[in-house]
């Protein structure tokens, strides 16, 4: 029993929300980190092809939008918000779009062929293709 | 203004009315700040009948006194954004402050239009970006102090009907913008001059042939802004048009400077700014803070300075803290010191007060 409820423990402690960022299966797009982050800040709008970017992030509060937050822009939930709504309030940039669910991230994502998001990377399919990991 | 007001409230609903099939998208967002503040002590201004007060917004006039007071400083905004069709949207802001007497005001009113990734024109009601705080200083969750120093933001005007252009782009790691603007504005009865210091007279101020341009450039630790801003400036009291000297227009040229630097948890906010009209009005500002996860404590110090022998002079020291305790809400508290040296040009006289509120985006 003590062995089980060790061994449990050990594997959780390895495993964490891990994020996917995913973009339609047409899209052959290669991106770091950095240029990520400034997509999901909408200082970079367009594909090197001229294509317009639409971005979407999952809502505040779903685990996986607060390890995406952390690990790839570097804000915390509030800073964020101080961020959009600088941007927002005045005519600078269009609010972010946030979608409930990586399920209806995924469906978003295949039926537009310039979007890029992130999901719950458990919920990746054969739908979508991922773009990295973190 | 009236009249402008209408013209604007009617282009905006008729291209929204009449498009209203071809509208991709409607969007409704806002903010609120619901605060409070108590005068602990003060000086007043003996020699012109001023109680004990703390001006906390000089161009909304948020005046504190040694009662509890929830009216200067909350306010309630919504925002209505409405996408017409690529690149083309129309966008009204509606804010009803307590100091107004939660009137509601049009603040902004503009179509925007998005030429390409780099340029977008704009043209209609907007803030007068003098400072790097104006374009949201009416969205309190958006800085850390309760309000953008005061004695930095004294200027009486603040908006501007008039026409803008755009530019952003990436080099390298470094986000840059640039603002064109230029416009007018004709407040018929000036608060601040009208109300505030001139003792109810009806002060119409005029700020025409408005033409400025701010250009930004941030990494992830940096921030600088700066500004330039010309303009001509007409007064009229009671109906009077009123002169300087025997002129009845005097030039202004507005210069500005914003620094910005973070440290892992620590940063800095810094901003200078010199208006060149009739002599120089100088102002500075420094604020220090330290983000403890959810709690930011800061301190801060702003000037307004103007040459020679008994100028407009006061300076403000404020320590305070931000608590994040909602993912769209923050509380704070600050106490204020103000340290009024003007005598002929006094604005409200020394004061120590207590603000605190809460401010919200949705």
């Amino acid at each position: 029993m003590i062995l089980l409820l060790s061994s449990t423990l050990f594997f959780s402690a390895l495993s964490h929300a891990e994020v996917a960022v995913i973009v339609n299966k047409d899209n052959t797009v290669e991106l770091t980190k950095g240029k990520i982050k400034r997509i999901f800040l909408k200082k970079i709008k367009t594909y090197e092809n001229g294509q317009k970017i639409s971005v979407a992030s999952l809502k505040v509060g779903h685990s996986a939008s607060t390890q995406f937050n952390s690990y790839v822009l570097g804000k915390t939930a509030s800073k964020l918000k101080a961020y959009w709504s600088k941007l927002t309030f005045t005519g600078k940039a269009k609010p972010m779009e946030y979608v409930d669910t990586s399920e209806e991230m995924i469906s978003k994502v295949k039926a537009d062929p310039n979007m890029i998001a992130y999901i719950d990377a458990s919920k990746v399919t054969d739908d979508v293709r991922v773009l990295a990991k973190f | 203004m009236k009249l402008r007001k209408l013209v604007v409230n009617v282009f905006l609903t008729s291209v929204i009315a009449t498009t209203c099939v071809a509208i991709a998208e409607v969007n409704l967002s806002g903010f609120a700040s619901i605060n409070a503040g108590k005068v602990l002590s003060g000086s007043g201004v003996p020699h012109l009948g001023l109680e004990p007060t703390f001006l906390a917004d000089y161009p909304i006039v948020s005046a504190y006194e040694e009662e509890w007071d929830f009216d200067p400083e909350s306010l309630f905004g919504v925002q209505i954004q409405a996408e017409l069709y690529d690149g083309l949207s129309a966008t009204a802001q509606v804010v009803a402050r307590g100091a107004n007497e939660w009137d509601p005001e049009f603040e902004w009113a503009y179509i925007s239009y998005e030429i390409n990734d780099n340029w977008t024109i704009q043209a209609g009601k907007k803030r007068l970006p003098l400072f790097y705080y104006s374009d949201f200083y009416d969205v309190g969750y958006a800085y850390v102090w309760m309000r953008a120093p005061a004695d930095n933001y004294t200027w009486q005007i603040f908006n501007y009907t008039g026409i803008n252009a755009l530019y952003s782009t990436e080099l390298g790691d470094w986000s840059i913008t640039t603002n064109l603007y230029a416009g007018r504005e004709d407040d018929k009865e000036n608060k601040l001059l009208g109300n505030f210091f001139a003792g109810g007279a009806e002060i119409r101020e005029i700020w025409k042939d408005i033409f400025g341009g701010v250009v930004s450039a941030s990494n992830d630790w940096f921030e600088a802004r700066l500004t330039v801003m010309d303009y001509t400036n007409e007064r009229y009291r009671d109906g009077e048009r009123h002169f300087w000297g025997d002129k009845n227009t005097r030039d202004g040229t507005f210069y500005g400077a914003a620094f910005n630097l973070t440290f892992e948890n620590c940063f800095v906010l810094t901003e200078i700014s010199r208006l060149d009209l009739i002599g120089d009005f100088d102002t500075r500002m420094i604020t220090f803070g330290y983000e403890f996860n959810t709690v930011t404590p800061f301190i801060a110090y702003s000037d307004y300075d103007t040459e020679g022998e008994d100028g407009e002079q006061h300076n403000t020291t404020s320590i305070g803290i931000r608590w994040d305790f909602h993912e769209s809400a923050a509380f704070k508290v600050q106490y204020d010191d103000v340290d009024d040296k003007s005598v002929a040009l006094a604005v409200a006289g020394d004061s120590e007060s207590i603000t605190f509120g809460v401010d919200i985006v949705f």
